[in-house]
């Protein structure tokens, strides 16, 4: 028994799902008869289980619901929005969206409507998809693997910032920023790294946690707090910018 | 209107790598652009289905979309003309040797069951609680083990692991930080001695 599961977790999971041969089975179920304190644990387990499993049923009700209830349009919005970043793709679906006109005069007349709002709409279209490229450009080339192994060169200086000196809760919550950033949970990210960023007893590793929140404002098309963040910091340095942070910058500012 | 838009977009995003992976995986054929075109196809048919009462209240919806996914995959598949080298496809049984968690386990049955109900009442209520701070990637492990019914495999995709070895003393690890915070809790709360 010992050979086969590394420990008793495993054991119960192999157990509770059916998989253990007659043998060990028949080990296991003799030793929880006798053993109280592994039947508690056993318990235990089985009590864990089921709760996640019946917490995570309100959240798959919760799914159901909204699915059910969410607008045609927002639901295609949301499918639209992430399915690529082809913009081919995009134009050619937004094409084979348009609805045509039944008469040549009809044509006409919206043509030339077309063409006079397609000159200011273009203007800004082109400024928001530019954007777009540049932030995903920016936050694509940024290397958040090395992120999490947590360290930055301060601007101007050999020293360096590292997260590993501080609280394991703090370490903690900075993972959970870097987690949802890879995983394009960005508005859960900017939530947990601005707390961390205006906490007081962080400033040690505030330059840190500035650098990521700025990737993680772009990353969200959030060019005017992404900007914001990186003010304040070059404020904190007399006016320099951190190493960290200058290729961002550079790109924030070519927009 | 705004809620549901959120949980929808939430789920959308969080399953989408994984989906990927897993038709991936089974479907080495099909092109990443073209498994991104069957995520929202399974998307809008899921939605179809939820609206036409053509599946079951209270189904699982992660396994769901996967299954449906993996048949859309197939017929799209089918549909390019592709030819399929069996060999060069992992069968059915190679993915599904990885260790997978699929029992379902009653919490009111485990209630009924003990003596003290008003104690496990509370104990339940603590243990949900303490749930909803599950740090990551614990949490992803956990209910995509114990609730999706996922392998070891297909989480280690999720997650970005090198190995399923390691997601599997990260599960442990995640499992006994878990039960020490509990018992911390149990016992500033007296549910435990």
């Amino acid at each position: 028994m010992e050979k086969q599961y590394d420990n008793n977790i495993e054991l119960f999971d192999a157990y509770l799902n059916n998989t253990l041969s007659d043998a060990v089975r028949a080990e296991l179920e003799k030793r929880l008869n006798y053993d109280e304190a592994l039947r508690e644990e056993f318990q235990k387990h089985k009590l864990f289980v089921a709760t996640l499993q019946a917490t995570c049923s309100d959240t798959n009700q919760e799914f159901e619901n909204a699915m059910k209830n969410i607008s045609d349009e927002d639901f295609q919005h949301i499918l639209n929005e992430k399915k690529s970043n082809n913009a081919n793709k995009e134009e050619n679906k937004s094409k084979s969206r348009m609805v045509p006109l039944k008469t040549v005069y009809r044509w006409m007349s919206a043509a030339a409507v077309v063409l006079i709002f397609a000159g200011i709409g273009n203007i800004f279209y082109n400024k928001s998809k530019t954007e777009e490229l540049l932030c995903a450009t920016v936050v694509d080339s940024y290397d958040f693997n090395s992120a999490v192994t947590t360290q930055i060169s301060r601007g101007g200086s050999s020293s360096v910032i590292s997260i590993d000196n501080v609280d394991d809760e703090v370490k903690d919550d900075y993972k959970q920023a870097i987690y949802f950033i890879k995983n394009n949970n960005t508005e859960k990210a900017i939530k947990i790294l601005e707390k961390l960023y205006s906490d007081p007893d962080q400033l040690q590793t505030k330059d840190l946690f500035a650098t990521k929140l700025a990737y993680a404002y772009t990353k969200n098309r959030d060019i005017k707090n992404a900007t914001r963040i990186i003010k304040e910091v070059k404020k904190d340095h007399n006016g320099n910018t951190p190493e960290s942070l200058k290729a961002l910058e550079k790109a924030l500012k070519a927009l | 209107m705004e809620e549901y838009n959120q949980i929808v977009n939430d789920w959308y995003v969080k399953l989408m790598n994984l989906f990927i992976n897993y038709i991936h995986k089974r479907l080495p054929v099909l092109r990443i652009e073209d498994i991104e075109d069957v995520y929202s196809e399974t998307f809008i048919a899921v939605r179809q289905n939820m609206l036409n009462n053509k599946v079951a209240s209270g189904t699982n919806w992660k396994a769901y979309i996967f299954q449906i996914g993996y048949n859309m995959a197939i017929n799209k598949m089918k549909q390019a003309s592709k030819m399929v080298q069996a060999a060069d496809r992992p069968s059915n049984d190679d993915i599904d040797a990885d260790e997978k968690f699929q029992t379902q386990l009653s919490l009111q049955d485990l209630m009924d069951d003990c003596d003290d109900k008003a104690t496990m009442e509370q104990r339940v209520e603590v243990l949900q609680r303490e749930m909803g701070y599950l740090p990551e990637p614990c949490e992803t492990i956990l209910k995509d083990f114990y609730f999706g019914g996922f392998s070891m495999a297909e989480i280690m995709h999720e997650i970005h692991y090198n190995s399923v070895d390691s997601v599997k003393s990260m599960k442990n690890r995640c499992m006994n930080r878990f039960k020490d915070r509990i018992k911390v809790a149990f016992k500033m709360l007296n549910l435990i001695d």
